[in-house]
């Protein structure tokens, strides 16, 4: 029996397979066109970050790049995902750029559109009275528009040193002086971001020329709009006139250049060229008669008609369809350089290396569970004088034998040693046993290790020492030290002062720490 | 793979924490002289984004050993019971306060980790290490001895018959002087200590040595970007008059310097996070802003940017030219579209700003362009030796933050430190002139980004080249 309804599929069993597309790098997921703006605050965070302490770059870009891990992004993604996380705001420089030339587009257009439909009425309504002389008016509006245009195409495409260097300077200089026209109406933010990617040609090559194409095509295409609007909407208000008059032509050549010019359209459109009569009747000295001084232009619609289709054709061949295709292949050719960057130069290196590389961390995550021993801070106690007649106590380790550190006590100290008892090895019994011999000691001398610690196992031992003392028996803790070939040396002053400083937490009066030096000097000499 | 545990333990003062604060390359860890600094277990995990390859345990130093060795044998059964036994006494006694430091060492072993015994080789042996080193032969984990020699001498001799007898590994590990290299080299021996642990520590290893090339390659970054900074660097002052007074020398050159030395010490904090030393000091025999100055005694170039001497006239015809320029511009890029209107209007605003701003030409703009006044530079360096001392410098610190175990917490003394540059190889030396020599020429952006590359490399190689147990450059 089939199961009815929808299929129950669980797309989480993709998963695997999503992670070993994801991981090659050959099926990684095609990364967006970057933007201008993103170029822009691209270069700026980059320039930003040379101030950065590089902790901190390293932190934040490791913590991105773990984010951005998952989406298994190529080289440009994975720059652009970074640029989208530290851009400082939606009012980042660089998205204050674009806004700047989204606005400057517009104005443009506004200004196409006004200054073509003004240059056209502004022809057009001299021609209500006198007739519009084709002949000035086709080069001025149409020509110089094509000869521009053809000569763009030419310094761009043609080879050669010199059409080269006009290009090159086309180039660099023109959108520069745009770019610094615009932007000095920028916040000062834009203004510097602009300045740095001025500074980077040499990366992004051509990106602003193409941009700067793009806005000045959209003047042009805009231009050409307006004209044509305003070709065909003054007649319905007004009655312009057509003519021609020239010195260098007659008819007959006027009519071989208006058939060559006529020819992209003459297949399509062969009413828009005017015909050898309809020049003979508009050449200027017809006019005269033809046109009413009184009446001016109205009525003779034959006249402004045969001029009419020719020059709306010329506007839209040559003045619009080229600009329109300039403003196409700007377009393509943003699109394509801003496709065909991969972000190789020094800073996205470095910035892919820092997001790309495993983060090595040993340190321990929490916080440090640490205390100086209780008696750290404690004075170093003061001397105290020995009795004439002592108990030794040998901590295990103590170089030597129990009765040369007799002999050697009682020439430092001047001492008599009247019982030696051994502590501190792995025999327990044996400290007990020391313990109990030296119950009710005049004065315990305890011979330790300079160089060992004084652990809490020293501490217990003295606590019970003291215990079986009772009070104001002294107890001097006597530190002795040796070399590597085992003869007895002095006490590093720094083991004796640690020693002195933890034996303070015991805060026992009439405990003493000392040092055992390696000579044999009287108590008392120099 | 299994990730392993490691736990460095010892007697109290033995350097057990310098070990893991130089194997971790943390200077966070507290290292002191005093006993009992360290009072509670804590996890070293090393990381690699979300993976733990090993962990290290600090923990605190045997206090009662003895006495822990004598509890374990009063209780003892039999020889297979052994580890069962420290549990139980770790059982028995964690939370009491009786016993904690060694409850706290213990622990980590019990739950499977490897011990790390740390002995200071350059004191005797006494015979407490007899007992601790036997309560960890009764764990039954594996375990290597570290001598670390702490002070001058060396007992070494006397450490190794006693080590040997309780611990398969025996190494020797100045944690105040360990270099990377050496630090690579005591993991390897630790990947020794279990077959199961191989693979991890290997892996660590390739990590570790990858993250050492990185840090490598961005120091040399670091260095070459303040190279190019140092080398290149002015400082300006718009002059009201046409002559600089000494006040305002002296302070446009105070300015240069304290820059200067700011940028440097900047330097050198980069160079000492990217080794991860985060609060070094260091000491030197004179100040870097000091010894920067004596290099070059006239660095003043007092340039007139623009000085128009221009009658009314012929300023309104060069503004108009420069404005009409620009609207020509205008007008070809629109395709004549704009009927030549650009040029016309640039023309007139280009003379008209001209001859409004007649006689305050310093304040006046056209286009962008102040057509007025003096600028009192500072700056760049000419002096030919300053890349290199600054070069020469870098060098000497990196070397002393790169190559220093974290454990030590000493300054860094660099007043006895020997120039490197001297010494390196002439085609080096060669390469790296060019690249200063390019600098020197106030560079364009292509220029500066090739010559702030190529130093990079050549330094990187230098770092390289200077790195104990060095590999070859990483292929970029």
């Amino acid at each position: 029996m089939f199961k009815q309804g929808p299929v129950d599929f669980d797309w989480r069993g993709l998963a695997p397979y999503w992670a070993l597309v994801s991981k090659d790098p050959s099926l990684r997921a095609p990364s967006r066109i970057p933007r201008v703006g993103d170029l822009i605050d691209l270069e700026v965070a980059l320039e930003e970050d040379r101030e950065r302490p590089i902790e901190v770059l390293l932190a934040r870009d490791a913590r991105i790049g773990r984010e951005l891990a998952a989406a298994g992004l190529d080289d440009r993604g994975l720059v652009l995902a970074w640029v989208d996380r530290v851009r400082s705001s939606p009012e980042s420089p660089g998205q204050a750029i674009e806004a700047l030339l989204r606005l400057s587009s517009l104005l443009l257009v506004g200004a196409g559109l006004l200054s073509g439909a003004l240059a056209v009425a502004g022809w057009l309504w001299t021609g209500a009275r006198v007739p519009v002389n084709v002949v000035q008016l086709w080069p001025a509006l149409v020509g110089l528009q094509l000869v521009l245009a053809v000569f763009w195409v030419l310094v761009r495409l043609a080879p050669g040193w010199l059409t080269r260097s006009v290009g090159d300077g086309l180039s660099t200089w023109l959108p520069t002086a745009f770019g610094a026209l615009a932007v000095r109406f920028a916040p000062p933010g834009a203004r510097d971001a602009w300045n740095r990617f001025r500074a980077l040609d040499r990366v992004y090559a051509g990106l602003r020329f193409w941009r700067a194409t793009q806005l000045s095509q959209a003047f042009a295409v805009a231009f050409n709009v307006g004209a044509l609007a305003a070709l065909f909407f003054i007649p319905t208000v007004d009655d312009p006139a057509f003519g021609w008059r020239s010195r260098l032509m007659d008819a007959g050549e006027l009519q071989r250049v208006t058939t060559v010019i006529a020819t992209p359209w003459a297949a399509v459109w062969p009413d828009a060229l005017p015909t050898r009569d309809e020049i003979l009747a508009t050449a200027d000295s017809s006019l005269e008669s033809a046109v009413d001084a009184e009446a001016g232009a109205a009525g003779h619609s034959e006249v402004w008609a045969a001029w009419w289709p020719f020059l709306v054709a010329s506007f839209v061949v040559y003045g619009l369809l080229p600009r329109l295709v300039l403003r196409g292949v700007a377009g393509l050719r943003m699109r394509r350089l801003l496709g065909g960057i991969d972000f190789d130069h020094e800073g996205c290196v470095r910035l892919r290396e820092r997001l790309r590389r495993p983060v090595v961390d040993g340190r321990a995550a929490g916080e440090e569970v640490t205390g100086a021993h209780p008696g750290s801070l404690e004075p170093p106690l003061a001397p105290l004088e020995l009795p004439d007649r002592v108990q030794v106590v040998r901590w295990a380790g103590v170089p030597g034998t129990a009765e040369q550190l007799g002999e050697r006590l009682a020439r430092v100290f001047g001492v008599m040693v009247d019982g030696a008892e051994t502590a501190g090895g792995l025999d327990l019994d044996a400290d007990a046993a020391a313990l109990a011999a030296l119950r009710d000691a005049a004065a315990v001398l305890v011979v330790v290790e300079a160089w060992e610690a004084p652990s809490a196992d020293y501490l217990d031992f003295l606590r019970k020492l003291r215990g079986g003392l009772g009070e104001r028996a002294p107890v001097i803790v006597l530190t002795c030290d040796v070399g590597v070939d085992g003869q007895p040396t002095d006490v590093d002053p720094r083991h004796l002062a640690l020693w002195r400083r933890h034996l303070a937490a015991l805060a026992d009066p009439w405990l003493r720490v000392e040092a055992l030096p390696a000579d044999a000097r009287p108590r008392g000499a120099s | 793979m299994t990730a392993p545990v490691f736990a460095v333990v010892g007697h109290v003062n033995r350097g057990k924490s310098s070990v893991v604060s130089t194997l971790s390359a943390d200077p966070s860890v507290a290292v002191d002289d005093t006993p009992g600094t360290t009072r509670a277990a804590r996890a070293y995990p090393m990381r690699v984004d979300d993976e733990v390859l090993y962990t290290l345990y600090d923990t605190p130093g045997f206090e009662r050993a003895r006495h822990v060795l004598a509890w374990l044998r009063e209780r003892e059964t039999g020889t297979g019971e052994r580890a069962a036994l420290v549990r139980r006494f770790v059982d028995e006694h964690a939370g009491t306060g009786e016993f904690a430091p060694e409850c706290e060492l213990l622990k980590p072993i019990l739950d499977g980790a490897g011990i790390l015994y740390v002995v200071d080789a350059s004191i005797p042996a006494t015979p407490a290490v007899e007992a601790e080193t036997e309560i960890l032969r009764w764990t039954g984990r594996p375990r290597m001895a570290l001598l670390n020699p702490i002070g001058e001498r060396d007992f070494s001799a006397q450490w190794r018959p006693i080590l040997d007898q309780y611990f398969s590994l025996v190494r020797v590990f100045d944690a105040h002087e360990a270099d990377f290299a050496r630090r690579i080299g005591l993991l390897r021996s630790l990947g020794e200590l279990s077959e199961d642990w191989r693979p991890a520590i290997d892996r660590a290893i390739e990590v570790l040595d990858g993250d050492r090339g990185f840090r490598l390659r961005e120091s040399a970054r670091v260095v070459a970007d303040a190279l190019v900074d140092l080398v290149t660097h002015c400082e300006e002052k718009r002059l009201d008059s046409d002559a600089a007074s000494d006040p305002e020398k002296s302070g446009l050159e105070a300015r240069y310097y304290a820059q200067l030395a700011e940028r440097e010490l900047r330097l050198r904090r980069d160079l000492r996070r990217l080794h991860l030393h985060d609060d070094l000091q260091v000491e030197q025999a004179v100040t870097d802003a000091a010894s920067v100055e004596q290099l070059d005694e006239d660095l003043f170039d007092l340039t007139t940017w623009s000085q128009l001497g221009l009658s009314r006239s012929q300023l309104a015809a060069a503004g108009a030219a420069a404005g009409a320029v620009v609207g020509a511009g205008v007008d070809v890029s629109v395709g004549g579209s704009s009927l030549l209107l650009g040029t016309a209007v640039g023309g007139i605003a280009g003379a008209a700003s001209a001859l409004w701003g007649f006689g305050q030409l310093a304040q006046v703009r056209v286009l962008g362009l102040q057509l007025g006044g003096r600028l009192l530079r500072i700056g760049p360096m000419s002096n030919r030796n300053f890349p290199w001392v600054i070069l020469d410098r870098a060098l000497v610190f990196h070397a002393a933050v790169a190559h220093r175990a974290h454990a030590r917490r000493t300054p860094v003394d660099l007043r006895a430190a020997e120039g490197v540059v001297a010494a390196l190889p002439r085609d080096v030396r060669g390469k790296l002139e060019s690249a200063f020599e390019v600098l020197r020429k106030s560079p364009g952006p292509d220029a500066l980004h090739a010559a702030t590359a190529s130093l990079a490399g050549e330094i990187e190689a230098i770092l390289r080249e200077r790195e104990p147990g060095r590999s070859p450059p990483t292929p970029r």
